[in-house]
């Protein structure tokens, strides 16, 4: 698995359980801890995604980042993550 | 209430016109949805019928959505001897057609008894009152259960959920929560249907807390 496959897998794991611990707090808001799991992992997929735009693209629309041509257009659509 | 030694049968009087029907366990009564008031008891002695009316203490007089949360001391746990017979009537008199639901009594199993005073083998009126398909013992095939006879769900509507609350524990790391599909390992069943037998997971195999990892099977959902 190269570096961009590494780095793909590792925002798709913290967006996993962030998403997981967004539907925890959908029925525990007050609960501290699920907080703070959430902000910490919130974070490192912040960290996480720019690291992987700096290097290979936005993954998101709005990941474009002030280039005057439109980058998303050439980032690998999901399908050929795999094929890299 | 006393207990008394030889009851046969044993009535319940509804201050509703509808027929109350309850459900009668060895361990007591298990109301239905309708107002009780009163009791009958019939006791056999020496061949003797004797009706005995108790009264409910006022603070039970009302509307029960079910008896779980009923006092046990209403309960006639001692009352119901080895020779009840269980049956219900619509206005505490015996001989009424059979009720709307089965009633059990710890010698009849479960359905509607040949008590000697309230005879319940009318099919018809089982077929009626929508009891179920009847059997020869005039049971539902799905109220004749082997095992214990007190359901301890007993009076719960049919086929109602529940979600316990989740608690903040057994988080997985990043990896294993995307591979497995979950964030928590109370939530992770893995689906291993041709590995996962009650021979291999014990009697415990239904218990999240008690899978074994080491023998392949999640256990959870078999």
């Amino acid at each position: 698995m190269n570096e961009q496959k590494k780095l793909y897998r590792m925002i798709q794991q913290v967006s996993f359980v962030l998403y997981e611990t967004g539907l925890y707090l959908d029925t525990h808001p007050n609960c501290r801890q699920a907080l703070a799991y959430f902000q910490r992992y919130n974070t490192r997929l912040r960290e996480l995604t720019e690291r992987y735009e700096s290097r290979y693209g936005p993954l998101t629309m709005y990941g474009q980042n002030g280039c005057d041509r439109w980058q998303w257009v050439g980032s690998p659509w999901p399908w050929e993550y795999d094929a890299q | 209430m006393d207990a008394i030694p030889q009851v046969s049968m044993l009535f319940f009087v509804s201050a509703m016109d509808s027929a109350p029907c309850h459900h009668i366990f060895p361990d007591g009564i298990h109301c239905g949805e309708k107002r009780i008031r009163s009791v009958l008891l019939y006791s056999s002695n020496n061949g003797s019928i004797r009706e005995n009316r108790r009264q409910l203490p006022m603070e039970y007089r009302k509307e029960y959505g079910s008896c779980t949360d009923m006092p046990e001391d209403m309960m006639l746990r001692g009352a119901l001897s080895d020779t009840l017979r269980c049956s219900c009537s619509q206005n505490g008199r015996p001989g009424q057609s059979c009720p709307t639901v089965e009633n059990r009594g710890r010698d009849s199993g479960c359905g509607c008894s040949n008590g000697s005073v309230n005879r319940c083998s009318n099919r018809s009126s089982r077929q009626e009152n929508g009891s179920g398909g009847p059997s020869d013992d005039g049971c539902m095939a799905g109220s004749c259960v082997a095992g214990p006879r007190v359901d301890p769900l007993s009076g719960f509507p049919l086929a109602m959920a529940y979600v316990p609350n989740q608690p903040w524990e057994g988080i997985q790391e990043p990896e294993d929560a995307l591979s497995g599909g979950t964030l928590f390992t109370g939530l992770l069943f893995p689906w291993h249907p041709s590995r996962c037998g009650a021979s291999q997971c014990g009697s415990s195999y239904r218990d999240p807390s008690h899978r074994d990892a080491s023998k392949g099977c999640g256990c959870g959902r078999n």
